[in-house]
């Protein structure tokens, strides 16, 4: 897959709504893995304190969209902290698909703060084995 | 081990009959990892509890009763 990460700022189409919400809020972006099988791309993407709720995924125009909201009752409790060095933050990334995920069958699995994607490949796009046929004069 | 909190675990990593040229990015952490914090009161050890949800560790160490803050009242003369 010729996937990049791609800048909000670079999205032409849709500049308005996106980047005033990433404005009022801190973004990071989230390291993943990302890797290949026969069937198509697997990835992997932590997003530590996201629940299901807060994740919104989307795929549109080829492009991939993962942004996660964590939150935690803890963060909200009373008192300020007495030592720091972890705090919640949103994620924000994309990706940029080629035509040859099948983009009607991703599936997505989040568990312990971790987002496994599966993008299969589309069929015509799965390698297959070509049959050589000897020429016999 | 006294006042002291000892954190213990491990971050699976990718399924290891994944060839190396097959990834595209490999930029998650993962292995055993530990950490040690030392605490600055003590604590009621009969009521900590710990949570575990959605890739965070929460854990509430509730003070001993002998290390929270009383009240002294003043007699006047």
């Amino acid at each position: 897959m010729a996937e990049r990460t791609v800048a909000a700022r670079t999205q032409e189409k849709t500049p308005s709504s996106r980047e005033e919400t990433r404005s009022q809020e801190q973004y990071i972006t989230p390291p993943v893995d990302i890797y290949e099988t026969t069937n198509g791309l697997v990835v992997t993407a932590d997003l530590p304190g996201v629940a299901k709720e807060g994740l919104d995924l989307r795929v549109e125009n080829n492009l991939l969209t993962i942004r996660g909201k964590a939150a935690h009752a803890a963060h909200a409790a009373p008192g300020g902290p007495v030592y720091r060095e972890y705090g919640l933050v949103n994620f924000f990334r994309q990706f940029e698909l080629n035509e040859k995920v099948d983009q009607s069958k991703i599936s997505a699995e989040l568990k312990h703060g971790v987002l496994t994607l599966n993008l299969p490949k589309a069929e015509e796009a799965k390698p297959r084995k070509i049959e050589v046929k000897s020429a016999l004069d | 081990m006294q006042n002291r909190l000892n954190l213990a675990g491990e971050k699976s990593g990718i399924p290891g009959d994944i060839k190396p040229e097959a990834f595209h990015r490999n930029e998650r952490a993962s292995g055993k990892f530990v950490r040690t914090i030392d605490l600055p009161v003590e604590i009621d050890e009969t009521g900590i509890q710990a949570e575990y949800k959605n890739g965070l560790l929460v854990v509430t160490l509730p003070k001993a009763e002998k290390a929270k803050p009383k009240q002294i009242s003043v007699k006047i003369a």
